[in-house]
């Protein structure tokens, strides 16, 4: 009979994991459809025309306040609503409301057709998104804790820890699937639009199986007991009991595991397509192979660290990221850099195209060269008069060096899951069942879509300003943001974290 | 330890005010001597980068007091 219960509770568990998993990796899905195509320039092309001030400025602004202001501004509207109603209408809530936002982007005609009123709709659906994402993560990781035993939060939370990169290589799959299926022309004409559009489907499936779920039991007794709090806000952050937990789990956890995430799979990315110059397909290959092979590790930390504590694992991360990303983004500009190639002179060819376009004539030169180790290397430069309009350059690795570059990122990776697989659990523990989703959203999101989603920028601008005063290695500059704050995130976490998990009376 | 942990508490406090420091001044260096035409875009940058930095240093600056103060010896 107990045997029979105790399957029965392993199977209600895994249905639980199930649905706030699948939910949750159409949400990430969802908010990185959006940045992987602005990344590519065709939302750019579609809703903010550059010649267009305005439409370039509300550009900025999708871009910024979307994934970094109003995420934590979710992270406090909805976590104090689940904290008030509960958490299975909360991320119902929060589903909706991203699938529907998602959806309607593919639906916005182009700023070709309806003129400003295309970059405005796309600003507002994407705060949505951005409001949404910030309720999501909180609800989910709650939810899922709150039906697991405590000795084993840090492996059943962990499946939660697997969307977010699971969520950004399939919004990178059906990206290349689509495009590959319909060609560059008609995917940039209106393809882009189908990613979009797919994901009501996948909303729809995810919020019909959410809706089948009870409540969180911890949470369904907070309320049979009358517990539940009434301002989780002001309990939150104007109780100094909580707010220094807040405030330590911010600088001593999130943050460090924020810099430590966007570096290892947004700012390789970025740092293989712009410094490196590799063809942006054979990047996001290398991407998603990287996550293929080390999504694993997230369940593998997560399970760990219901054994020997969470903090250690976290940190030693974290400390690993500090120690190897200098070597092992010099190895990655090493791999990708022609100047210590040899160049096949025989085969290099130049070829030049002329075109008129509206009376316009546009040249297009494009240079194609080989070198000794098969790597190639192409690039096209658009230019009307002496004007360049358009510049691509493309270098495609050989197999040996595009596994070296895939096992360089599998390693960046990897820290990622030490620092982010145990860390929902790590979370949860650290608040009261009653103010738990507002207080554990905010640093999450404060850490991550501040700290964590500013470092590609940030990081680029530092390689900028390096390369404008001549450092010989302006490359690795950037760097120098995600190290410093992991190396203060390390040290306040080391000396403040407890790698015992707080007793709340849950 | 004890007394690392609350000394440095002050560190923690400098290195916001460090920051706050660098961040207005970098921000104000950049929008004066930006070209116009990416007036409206670096400006947005450094507005946004301003507004989040500064009440997440001041959280910093809390942080610091409350390390200070002994408050990180006594966990819950």
């Amino acid at each position: 009979m107990a045997t029979q219960t105790s399957i029965q509770k392993e199977n209600s568990i895994w249905g639980i994991i199930t649905a706030s998993s699948v939910g949750t990796l159409i949400e990430w899905y969802d908010f990185y459809i959006f940045g992987s195509l602005a990344a590519s320039g065709i939302i750019a092309k579609q809703f903010f025309p550059s010649d267009n001030p305005t439409a370039a400025f509300l550009s900025s602004l999708a871009t910024f306040a979307a994934g970094f202001v109003v995420r934590p501004f979710g992270a406090l509207f909805f976590g104090r609503l689940g904290d008030l109603i509960g958490r299975k209408a909360t991320f119902l809530l929060t589903l909706l409301l991203m699938g529907g936002a998602t959806f309607l982007i593919g639906l916005i005609p182009s700023y070709s057709s309806i003129g400003m009123f295309a970059p405005m709709l796309v600003l507002l659906l994407r705060l949505l998104q951005g409001l949404a994402l910030g309720g999501e993560y909180g609800g989910a990781a709650t939810y899922v804790a709150e039906h697991s035993p405590h000795n084993q939060r840090g492996y059943y939370t962990s499946f939660i820890q697997t969307t977010a990169t699971l969520g950004l290589m399939l919004s990178i799959g059906v990206i290349l699937i689509v495009q590959a299926s319909l060609g560059a022309n008609a995917f940039e004409e209106w393809g882009w639009r189908i990613p979009f559009l797919v994901s009501i489907f996948l909303v729809g499936v995810s919020f019909y199986i959410r809706l089948k779920m009870h409540e969180s039991p911890l949470f369904a007794k907070l309320k049979a007991e009358g517990k539940i709090a009434k301002n989780p806000l002001k309990e939150s952050f104007a109780k100094k009991d909580n707010l220094k937990m807040v405030l330590l789990t911010l600088f001593g956890a999130t943050a460090g595991q924020g810099v430590v995430w966007y570096t290892g799979q947004y700012y390789a990315l970025a740092f293989m397509n712009k410094t490196c110059n590799i063809d942006s397909m054979q990047a996001n290959q290398i991407i998603m192979l990287a996550i293929v092979a080390v999504t694993p590790f997230f369940v593998v930390f997560g399970a760990w660290s219901d054994k020997i504590g969470r903090k250690g694992i976290m940190m030693t991360g974290m400390l690993l990221a500090i120690l190897a990303y200098r070597p092992i983004y010099q190895a990655m500009y090493d791999i990708a850099n022609l100047k210590i190639k040899t160049e096949i002179t025989a085969d290099t060819r130049i070829v030049e195209k002329k075109d008129t376009i509206k009376d316009k004539v546009t040249i297009t030169k494009t240079i194609t060269k080989t070198f000794t180790d098969d790597t190639h290397y192409t690039e096209t430069v658009k230019m009307v008069g002496e004007k360049i309009i358009a510049e691509k350059k493309a270098t495609v690795l050989n197999t040996n060096h595009f596994w070296a570059m895939t096992g360089l990122i599998f390693l960046q990776i990897f820290f990622v899951t030490m620092v982010y697989g145990p860390i929902a659990a790590f979370l949860v523990e650290l608040f009261p069942t009653n103010i738990r989703y507002t207080s554990m959203s905010l640093p999450y999101h404060v850490g991550n879509g501040i700290f964590g989603g500013l470092t590609p920028y940030i990081a680029s601008r530092i390689v900028e300003a390096g390369k404008a005063n001549g450092s010989p290695t302006y490359y690795l500059d950037g760097l120098w943001y995600p190290i410093a704050i992991a190396s203060v995130s390390f040290v306040i976490g080391m000396l403040y974290l407890s790698n015992k998990p707080v007793e709340n009376n849950d | 330890m004890k007394s690392i942990k609350k000394y440095l508490g002050i560190f923690w406090i400098l290195l916001a005010c460090a920051v706050i420091w660098a961040v207005g001044r970098q921000a104000l260096q950049e929008i004066n001597s930006v070209h116009p035409a990416k007036y409206q875009e670096t400006m947005l940058f450094w507005v946004i980068i301003t507004l989040i930095f500064l009440p997440i240093m001041v959280g910093m600056i809390l942080f610091g007091w409350y390390a200070f103060k002994g408050e990180y010896n006594i966990q819950k």
